[in-house]
């Protein structure tokens, strides 16, 4: 069986790079972009989870998440917005988002955060 | 019909004061100006007199002369009047005592006389004292008034409806308009449309209550047709007798509220630049402490999770900068809810007792209801507190965490064993930018801002924080919140930015 696909789109390759490893080490195959403007032909791939920065260069991350959560295709696929902004929450709150994830973040909630929505790596939930 | 009499009767006066009783006016005439002035007087009241002999002459030899003295003194000072008082009473005698159309010293005109220059003396004293006095006053009318007229500050002077009574000069420069425009213009008018309705509440509000003084920062429209950040504070005078209006005093502070839009954009920019930095490394260095775990070298896995503890300090550093600068701005959001405030402190209790090997931290909670308020707020005042202990009692080795429950209202303690805090250092702990000293004198490190974040934190949740502590022997910090604070009064919440305007 496929493993769980997950799609980390941030503007900053640290982060990116960082996430990466994080995830691929716990057994998740991940895919990233750090254009905001590409996540509409990330979909294509179909992931299972979406974390999505605020901040991204030239693209508002709460419009994309507004977007993703409007359109019937995209709707049932889980976003965790995740930034630097302590509003975080809120922000997520209002555009729509599943969950969210504070910048920085200790390695345990960001995979608490992974296993609510999609649990490990092979599991079907 | 009564206020133009009074507009007579105070330009009357204004003319009197001007060139009679005006110290500095009379010493400006030359000399041949006051006598002259005085002869020509004298000479007329003398002609007058002659020619009315029978109504003022005759009965009443000194009538009128008294006036001619007291103009004189006023207008020339001493000298005129003295010798205003010594030619009456020559002409008095001369024509008006019979017999009349000659002089005589009988021992009653001497009296007579007599009387007359003594009640004359009397009276330029007295004008002499007038003249001082008004000289005074003047002068005291005149500094008062160019002090308003100069003052960088836009001075106003209201009535209750809102009309401008007066207004000094420098609006042009904070409005743009003339104080003949201004005083035209219903000051509600000019009002940013957001802010109409809060600032006509506050208005009417001010005028309820004498005596009070309030201060605001709203937004104003200036003459070429943008709106300023205009500050100002109103006090209300209406019960004072003598000013029955409201004073105000204002000015334009645009380009302060711009500077303070520019840093605060700055500093959540900056935070947050740094922030994405410190993230990529704080992931890398939770990787390596996986990967070291995993490959059982656990020295070095000590070493990174020492990394990712000073990480987290530097995570903290960053975000007290971008709070101060929110609560400067008086921005500071709260996200409130009801939690569990103590799984809330349980759940930061054992976490920082994980970040010390020496601390041990020995909690007794009284069982709480949920309370409302911001959870993660009160979690960072919370571990700041531990954190204070943890930090400031270097050589000790317990950390007490006590609560109780009174009065819907919770009381958490920290009590440590530590460097402790001089009694007259204890209002200071919640200033701004304040730092312990240690034993040695020489500070511990930190910006000085977590005590300040933390009481503006509690304060705005209608709560109290304070200290008890004894230099040497330790502090206990606590903090009170209500259980639910939307229930107290109004003004137990009111945050920064309304305190200051």
């Amino acid at each position: 069986m496929a493993k769980k696909k997950i799609l980390v789109a941030d503007d900053d390759a640290g982060i990116v790079d960082a996430m990466q490893i994080l995830l691929e080490d716990e057994g998740y195959e991940v895919i990233v972009t750090m254009n905001g403007e590409n996540i509409f032909t990330m979909y294509e791939q179909n992931p299972d989870l979406v974390f999505l920065d605020i901040w991204m260069s030239g693209v508002n991350g709460s419009t994309v998440c507004r977007k993703l959560k409007d359109s019937n295709t995209t709707r049932d696929i889980p976003v965790i917005l995740f930034s630097a902004n302590r509003d975080t929450e809120q922000i997520a709150l209002k555009c729509g988002a599943d969950g969210f994830l504070s910048k920085p973040f200790e390695i345990s909630k960001l995979l608490d955060t992974v296993k609510k929505y999609i649990g490990g790596p092979d599991e079907n939930i | 019909m009564f206020n133009s009499f009074s507009t007579y009767y105070y330009s009357f006066v204004k003319i009197v004061n001007r060139y009679l009783w005006s110290g500095e006016a009379v010493k400006a005439r030359p000399v041949y100006v006051r006598y002259g002035f005085t002869v020509i007087l004298l000479a007329f009241i003398t002609l007058l007199k002659l020619q009315y002999f029978i109504y003022i002459g005759e009965k009443t030899p000194f009538l009128l002369y008294f006036g001619v003295v007291i103009i004189a003194t006023g207008f020339g000072g001493i000298g005129p009047g003295i010798f205003s008082t010594v030619v009456s009473a020559l002409i008095s005698n001369y024509f008006f005592i019979p017999p009349v159309n000659e002089f005589h010293f009988s021992r009653s005109d001497n009296i007579q006389v007599l009387v007359f220059v003594f009640e004359c003396l009397l009276l330029i004293s007295l004008s002499g004292a007038v003249t001082r006095a008004s000289a005074r006053a003047r002068k005291t009318a005149i500094r008062f008034h160019a002090l308003v007229e100069n003052s960088a500050d836009v001075i106003a002077v209201v009535d209750a409806s809102a009309k401008i009574l007066y207004c000094s000069p420098s609006v042009k420069k904070a409005l743009g308009y003339t104080v003949k425009e201004f005083r035209k213009i219903n000051g509600f008018s000019l009002i940013h449309p957001d802010e109409k309705e809060e600032i006509e509440h506050f208005y009417n509000d001010l005028i309820q209550s004498p005596r009070k003084s309030k201060s605001m920062l709203h937004r104003y429209l200036h003459k070429n047709g943008k709106y300023v950040w205009i500050e100002s504070t109103v006090t209300n005078l209406l019960d004072e007798p003598n000013v029955q209006a409201l004073v105000t005093n204002f000015k334009n502070v645009t380009e302060r509220v711009i500077l303070e839009k520019q840093k605060e954009d700055f500093v959540g920019i900056a935070t947050h630049e740094l922030k994405t930095p410190v993230t990529s490394i704080k992931a890398y260095a939770q990787i390596l402490l996986k990967r070291f775990n995993k490959d059982g070298n656990t020295a070095a896995a000590a070493m990174v999770e020492k990394m990712d503890g000073q990480l987290n300090k530097l995570i903290a550093l960053i975000g007290d900068l971008l709070d101060v600068t929110k609560i400067e701005a008086g921005k500071l959001q709260l996200h409130e809810e009801w939690y569990d405030f103590n799984t809330l402190v349980t759940e930061i209790v054992e976490e920082l007792q994980r970040t010390t090997d020496r601390h041990t931290i020995i909690w007794k909670l009284d069982p709480v209801d949920k309370i409302f308020g911001d959870k993660e707020r009160i979690g960072q005042v919370f571990t700041n507190l531990i954190s204070n202990a943890i930090k400031y009692s270097p050589t000790s080795t317990d950390i007490l965490v006590n609560s109780s429950v009174k009065d819907n209202t919770i009381t958490i303690c920290v009590e440590d064993r530590g460097v402790g805090i001089a009694r007259d250092q204890h209002a200071k702990v919640f200033d701004r930018f304040y730092r312990v000293s240690g034993p040695g004198g020489d500070s511990f490190p930190g910006l000085g801002l977590g005590l300040y974040i933390s009481h503006e934190i509690i304060k705005r949740q209608g709560g109290h924080i304070w200290v008890e502590s004894e230099e040497g022997k330790g502090s206990t910090f606590c903090f009170s919140l209500p259980m639910d604070y939307r229930l107290l009064p109004e003004e137990h919440t009111k945050n920064n930015q309304e305190a200051n305007g």
